[in-house]
Parts: structure tokens; sequence; C-alpha cells
């Protein structure tokens, strides 16, 4: 006799699974229904990006797990539930076909049937017992380890009970049925987990059987029903879907609003969010690997990027029934205050490592913005302290507010061509207003001008007229006073033919580079790493050797995870200090915010822990004499760091153009 | 209520100053011009009270050139109600009674319960209008006030004075002119602004009124001269205090 598996074997009424198949999935379509209902009570927003391009996304990330093994453990873990259920779901798909469609429709006979029918078998029990041990060590991590990130709810351990229960009860079917066949036949070896369950059945009778069958399908096509109204449950079709459709633009590139035509300033309301946005929450499978990464949340801030999301999410829950029936939330409070508290959205540091660590392609910070947005822009309601920053940069377009006429003086005595002043360059180096403005840093800009000229770089500056880029004002939501800015440059820039810019603020670099563009402003921008690894490579910098001084480099956020420069300041270090370069524990797409990112460089920190002492610790745990920085605001945050930790005096902090200046061969 | 707040266009308060060609007024190009600090605190109060009391209309004038609109503007996006500009010819110099009486002017046929002031504008630093517009009206007015409470008709102000503080009480309506503390002005939020924008501003041209003071000069401070480093650690103390005493003149 051929190995085969009879479809329905013993089972009477089996013909009632096909209607109650047809309203599980007849729930599940409708479940979804609601769900993509709700995401349209967003404003509208463009998708980009070709079928293709998005298609890769979902192999890469969703099918190929690229993101989400980045943490072993739990990577692990959800690949095993995920193979495991990927085919057994084909499996059950190739079983219904061979037999509803293959063999009923077209009178074909079985094709599993034989060799086939064993492989196949094999395949599926082992599938099975993957998907039983990823969610063994789900239940294990929720219920006996319980990380911090994870949220513990009676629907997120009903999935996991569930599913542990299909898996099972469809092993005993299998045990059962095969202890119900006299005599056991011998090509069910190919089945060893029924085979091997087979011993605990009586043998020869259809009882255990026909009960487990019907418990087992039963409990199938109800799970099938239920995925589309749990929140856990729901992920497997929401996280994929966000990820098939994954913002294509930079990651530093934040909206523009249209000021002269838009009614409303960012998100007062839940839905003044965009439909992308608010699928963007529904994606979330609370996993907490953004909330790990945080920066404020590790500082003992309120903020936990997780939190936000899903505290919008419940919102846009709770809020939806009114909005379908088209009911207005005029006259409700604003989401600050109420669904999400001030404290949090002003604690982000826009640093982006939630956004680089969510496997699901969640834009946490594009949320806290637009919550930014509508507080400063709709109600003036920000911390008192950003009042001064603002009128800074408003009357004298920096933040610090010192008088704009004042923003070359730190060039006196330097050779520098100067813009302002008629003169033509190449390059346009774009100061920035820390360079400008702040002590410290204006010595990195006179460092740099010196080897600029040394290279003899046909390269200008703008002088007084140059205004801040706009950056932090746009994250810090201030979009009118952004804009403004941001028109002002670009005006100057295309009236001055300028085509190609430097810059050794990420910042700026970001907001030049990323966000220029919608302004009209489309130019070249160069970090200045870039350039002095150019230069050094190209031989036009000489570096002199030297016996590898211990230097470790502290990757700024706005370089590294926003413009992907992690090999540019590296080879610089490794110029100077060959193998004398030590990495932080925390470094590139990990790397640690110095807490002034996102507007925080203007805000006082009082809570929690300071955020730039942390990563101080971690600098001094180095033992290095150095630590090389590229941005103004790290290089600020983590020279307060030393000199808070009394480590001044042992640990230089440089920017790398003053460490390459220090190192030139002569 | 009506309440009118008078305000001042100045360079901000980061602004180089260049003196003008004539050496009597300062270069007005390269200039940022904003509301005048302590006349912020004045609307600010202004916004509060209405916000308190609500049926209140906040008016907010100024005497000056045509940039001024930007400082009135500034003032309705924070949540004045209403703007009127008196316009001078650009280089015209006002001394303070004359800014005054043109003040009054407008202030006769409008009527106001409570006038408010900067206590001094930051550029010319005269504190003299609000006090001149209160005599020309013969109305009671009270300066430097750091607190302002209004109850049954009355106004009752606190001023920061040397070494303590002052309560007076006075009927209304008043001028009363504000020193910095007596509250936090607000940062306009663009929803204001853009209101702002489209709110007409009631323009009135200058009746010319004959300055009574001529400014004859103005100068720049003395430069700073450059500090003296004496010598290093105790062997240069005598000669520090040789120094301080003999050159300096403060010991």
């Amino acid at each position: 006799m051929q190995a085969s598996r009879e479809v329905f074997w013993n089972i009477s009424y089996h013909f009632l699974l096909y209607p109650l198949a047809i309203v599980a999935v007849g729930l599940f379509v409708y479940g979804f229904y609601r769900r993509i209902r709700i995401w349209k009570l967003g404003k509208s927003q463009q998708i980009t990006g070709s079928f293709g391009q998005r298609l890769k996304l979902l192999l890469i990330f969703a099918f190929g797990h690229a993101r989400i093994l980045k943490e072993k453990y739990p990577g692990i873990m959800h690949a095993l539930i995920f193979i495991g259920f990927a085919i057994l779901f084909l499996g059950t798909v190739t079983v219904s076909f061979d037999y509803d469609i293959w063999h009923l429709l077209l009178g074909q006979s079985s094709f599993l049937v034989g060799d086939f029918y064993k492989i196949f078998s094999l395949i599926l029990d082992i599938a099975g017992v993957l998907a039983v041990i990823g969610i063994l060590i789900a239940m294990f991590r929720r219920f006996v380890q319980r990380p911090q990130g994870l949220n513990q709810s009676a629907d997120q351990s009903l999935a996991l009970i569930w599913i542990l229960f299909i898996l099972v009860t469809g092993f005993m079917v299998e045990g059962a049925r095969i202890a119900a066949t006299i005599p056991k036949p011998s090509w069910e070896i190919w089945s060893p987990v029924g085979m091997a369950l087979s011993d605990f059945f009586p043998t020869g009778t259809l009882g255990w059987y026909q009960w487990l069958w019907w418990i087992h399908m039963l409990t199938a096509l109800g799970f099938i029903a239920y995925i589309p109204y749990s929140s856990r449950l729901r992920h497997i079709f929401t996280s994929a879907t966000n990820i098939y459709l994954r913002s294509q633009k930079p990651m530093g590139e934040l909206s523009a609003i249209d000021i002269e035509h838009a009614e409303t300033f960012g998100a007062g309301k839940i839905n003044d969010f965009s439909w992308k946005q608010l699928l963007d929450l529904d994606a979330c499978t609370s996993c907490g690997r953004c909330q790990d990464q945080c920066p404020a949340f590790n500082s003992d801030k309120p903020l936990s990027p997780k939190k936000v999301i899903l505290d919008l999410l419940d919102n846009l829950n709770k809020k939806s029934s009114q909005l379908i029936k088209g009911e207005s939330l005029e006259g409700e409070a604003p989401l600050v205050g109420s669904a999400v508290q001030a404290d949090e959205i002003w604690a982000c540091t826009t640093c982006a490592a939630c956004v680089e660590a969510c496997p699901v392609f969640i834009e946490q910070i594009d949320k806290i913005v637009e919550l930014r947005r509508d507080r400063v822009l709709m109600d003036g309601d920000f911390p008192n302290e950003l009042n001064q920053t603002f009128k800074g940069m408003e009357n004298n377009f920096n933040p610090w507010g010192i008088g704009f006429s004042s923003r070359a003086d730190w060039s006196e005595g330097l050779n520098i061509k100067r813009l302002d002043q008629g003169q033509q360059a190449e390059y346009l180096w774009f100061v920035g207003c820390a360079g400008s403005f702040d002590d410290r840093i204006k010595k990195v800009s006179q460092s740099f001008t010196r080897l600029l000229n040394s290279v003899g770089l046909d390269v200008a500056i703008l002088g007084a007229e140059e205004k801040c880029c706009g950056e932090t004002a746009r994250r810090l939501g201030n979009e009118y006073l952004a804009q403004t800015l941001m028109e002002m440059n670009v005006e100057m820039f295309n009236e001055l033919g300028v085509k190609k810019i430097i810059t050794f603020c990420p910042h700026c670099f970001n907001t030049l580079k990323y966000e220029y563009p919608q302004f009209k402003g489309n130019f070249e921008v160069v970090h200045s790493t870039q350039l002095l690894a150019e230069l050094i490579q190209t031989g036009k910098l000489k570096i002199k050797p030297n016996n590898s001084p211990k230097i470790t480099f502290h990757d700024s956020c706005y370089l590294g995870r926003y413009s992907n420069i992690y090999e540019q300041p590296r080879q610089v270090l490794k110029a100077i200090s060959g193998n004398g370069l030590i990495e932080l524990k925390r470094n590139r797409e990990q790397s640690f915010c110095c807490g002034a990112g996102g507007g925080r460089m203007w805000l006082e920190e009082n809570l929690g822990q300071r955020i730039n002492h942390l990563r101080t610790e971690e600098i001094i745990s180095c033992q290095v004499k150095t630590v090389a920085s590229a941005c103004p605001y790290c290089l600020t945050m983590i020279t307060d760091g030393l000199k808070d930790k009394d480590a001044i005096d042992s640990i230089d902090a440089l920017d790398i153009i003053e460490l390459v200046e220090k190192n030139l061969s002569s | 209520m009506k309440i009118l707040v008078c305000v001042k266009q100045v360079p901000d308060t980061e602004t180089r100053i260049k003196i003008g060609s004539d050496k009597k007024s300062i270069d007005a190009t390269d200039i940022n011009w904003i509301l005048n600090p302590y006349d912020e605190y004045a609307v600010e109060e202004a916004i509060q009270i209405k916000e308190k009391q609500g049926d209140t209309i906040v008016t907010v004038i100024s005497v000056g050139p045509e940039r001024s609109v930007s400082a009135l503007r500034t003032a309705v996006a924070m949540g004045a109600d209403e703007a009127i500009l008196v316009k001078t010819d650009d280089d015209a110099y006002l001394d303070s009674l004359a800014v005054a009486k043109a003040l009054v002017s407008v202030i006769k046929e409008l009527e106001f319960d409570l006038i408010l002031c900067g206590k001094q504008a930051v550029d010319d630093d005269n504190l003299q209008v609000g006090p001149m517009v209160a005599e020309l009206l013969e109305l009671p007015c009270v300066t430097f006030i750091a607190d302002l409470k209004l109850e049954n008709g009355k106004a009752t102000a606190k001023r920061e004075i040397e070494g303590g503080t002052m309560v007076i009480e006075t009927s209304l309506p008043a001028v009363l002119t504000a020193e910095k503390g007596l509250n936090e002005p607000r940062y306009p939020a663009l929803r204001g602004i853009m209101m702002a924008k489209r709110k007409p501003i009631d323009e009135r041209q200058l009746q010319y009124i004959e300055p009574k003071i001529d400014v004859v000069s103005v100068e720049y401070p003395p430069t700073r001269k450059g500090g003296k480093i004496v010598g290093e650690g105790a062997e240069a103390v005598p000669e520090l205090v040789k120094l301080l005493k003999e050159e300096a003149k403060v010991i």
C-alpha cells in the first residue's frame, strides 16, 4: 500500500468545516476591513517607491528577518515561530489544494502520496516542532524572564497559549490517528512526532482522534478569525504591511507643513496624523527594542518611544468609532496632556536609536515632532527656556541670541574668503551657529580654517549673512521659524550661485542635505569628516607617524544613523592613531546620544540622570587619552560630562578637525 | 474693559549699533527691529487680564515709522485685538513729549479703562512717555509695576523699589508702566501669527509736533583696554597689589 493520508478520515459531518471556514475567513476579512477604515481616518500621504523595491523590503525584513535577528535571542525565537508557522500554513494550503481542487474539483488522483507524502509529513512535523520550541521560548521569556521592554497583557498571553494549543492538538490528532489505524502503517515513521505520541493513545479506537480533530480544527479556525481583533496577532499583517510601506525618504527629512494653506499645524488630535502614521501605530508589536535603546528612557526620563506609540494607538482605538461616525474631535483636549504627556515629548533627543532599532520600521520621531508642532504652533505651549532660544533664532538667526553682526568675529585675523563681501569660491563653508558663537566650537572653526588654507581648498564663508540652518527650530516643532530660516538661506545661496557646501556640523549637514531640497535648495553637501578622509587618502593632508595614542570616537547621531557616515571619521582617526583607536561599547548604529539633539541642547535636563554623564562614563571606562567627535553639540556635551566627572584633565575632548591639525606632519 | 498698550519698535538688544553720518542718530541699516522688551510685559499683562476676566478689548498703539507695523503685529499675534499705528516719517526725530502728545491725540478719541506701557524703551532709555501720557490725560500714573491686580474698578500694583516693595492702589483709568518680572511674555503661536497677518492695522498720519529738545550728539562708550598679566603664582602678588593700588586705584 502506498503512503498517504485520507483527508477527513473517519470524521462525520466533516463538510461542516467548509461553512465554518467561510465564517472564520469572513470574520478575518471584516476585522482587517475595520482596521483599514481606522487607518484611513488619517490625513492623506503619498507613498513613493516601486513595487519591486517594496517587495524587496518585504523579503529582506519580514520574511528574511534582517532586523528582527539583530537581537539574537528574541530574533531566533521569532524566526522559529515564523518559519514553523509559515511551513505549516503552506502545508495546510497544499493539503487543501490537493484534496479540494486537484481531487474533488478536477477529478485527479491525489499527489500527496508515496515518497512525496513521506517527505511532506516529515517537513510539517519538523516545522511544528520548531514552532513549539519558539513558542516555549517566548513563554519562558514572557512569563519567567519578563524583560522590562515587554508589555504584559491578557491579549499577549492568550496569543501564545492559543498558538501552542493549536500546535499541540495538531500533533495529538496525528498521534491519535496513527494509534487508531490498525495495523500502524510503517510509513508513519515519517511523522516522527505523531508516531511517538501514538503510544499514548488507545489503539484501534476512534474516540480520541475524532474529538481532538474537531478541537484542533475549531481552535485553528477561531485563531484565524481572532487575528485582526487581537492587538498581538494583528501584527502578523500590520507589521508586514508597514515593512512593505517603509518610508523611502532619508531618515533625517521631516515633512514640511504647508503653512499658508494648513488649517491646523502638527498633531493635536489623533486624526491629524497621516494614514501611514496611523498604520505605524498599529504595526507596533510592543517588542520594546526602541525603549531599550532610548537615551531618555535609559536616563530615567518619562519618555519611552514604545509607550508614546502605544498610547497614541490606544487613543486611536478609543476615538475611532466617533471619527468613523463623522463626528469631529474639535473641542477635545490636545493629545499632549491627554494621551501623551509634555515631559515625554520634550525629552526626545531625536537620536533615532529607536527608529534604527524598530524591526518593523515605525518612525517614532516624526510622531513626536508632530506633537511638538501642535504645542508650539497652535498654542505656543513649550518649556519656558525655549522662549529665548526661539527669539534668538528669530532676531539674530542663532539660538544663542548673540548679535547676528558678530557671526564671523571668530575669523578675525584668519585668512578666509567672504561671500558676503563679494568674494567667490568653489565651496561655501557653512560654519553653523555653534562654530560661530560658541567659544569652544569657534576654536574648531579656526582650526578648520587653517587646515583648509593648508590644502588650498577654494572655500568661502558667508560671514554675517549666514543664518541658522533651521535644524533646531524644526526639531523643536517650530516649523514656521524653521521654514523662515531655511528659505532665507536657500534664497541667498541661490542668489550667490552656491553649488557645493562644506559643514562640520552634522545637524547643519542633515538639514542642508536632506531638507533644503524641500525649499528649492539643491546643493552638494559635504561633511568635514568626508573631506578630511579624502584629503588624507589623496595625500593632500599628511599625518605624522606616531605610536598609536589611545583614542576613542563618539558617533554623532546625525552623522551616523542619519547620514550613514561611519567609516570616514574612522579612516581619519586610524591615520592618526593606527591601532590606538578603541571603539566605545555602543558604537556606529548603536551609538548612544550625547543628549543635545532634537533641540535638547537648549532645554534644561532636570529629570532623571544626565544623558551626557552616561555617555561620558562609557568614554572614561575606555581609558583613552582623547575622545574625538565630529559634531559641535557632541563635543560640548562630552566636554561638560568630562568636567562634571572630574576627567577633563586626563581626557582631551577634541573635534576630529583639531586632532588632524595637531597631527599634521610639517 | 478696554485696555490700551503703548508700544515701541526698537533695535534688537544684541544689535551692534552704528552711529549715523549725522553723529546724532543711529544708522538704521542692518538692524533687526523688535517689540521693546518692556512693552512685551505690558502686552502680556493686558492679554492675561483679558483671559482672566473676559469681555475685554486689548488695543496696541505705536508712534513710529512704517516698519513699526511688525512690532504691532507681534503684539496682535500674542493676543491683542486691535492695532493702531501713528505713522511718522522714517527719519523724523520725536522727543518723548511729542510721542506722548501723538498718543494722547488718539487716546482722547477712544477712551480706555487702563493704559499700560513698558517702563522704558531700550533704545533711548528716556522713561518718559508713560508718565507724560498720564500727565497729559490727567490720569494717575504708577511706574515700574512688578505685579498687578484689578478689583472693583481699582488697580493694586506692586513696585520694586530700592531695598523693598511698595504697594500702590489707584483708581481707574490709570497709566501703569511695566517692569521686568511682571510676567513671562508668551511666544506667539503660529495660529496667532497667521491671524495677525490678516488683521488690518489702523494707520494714521502723525500731525507734526515740534520737538522741544534736540539731540546734540551720540558717541560710543570708551573701548575697554586689554588686561595685563602681572606674573604667575605667589611671587606676583606684591606687584599685583601695587598696581591695584597705584594704577587701578581700586584698593
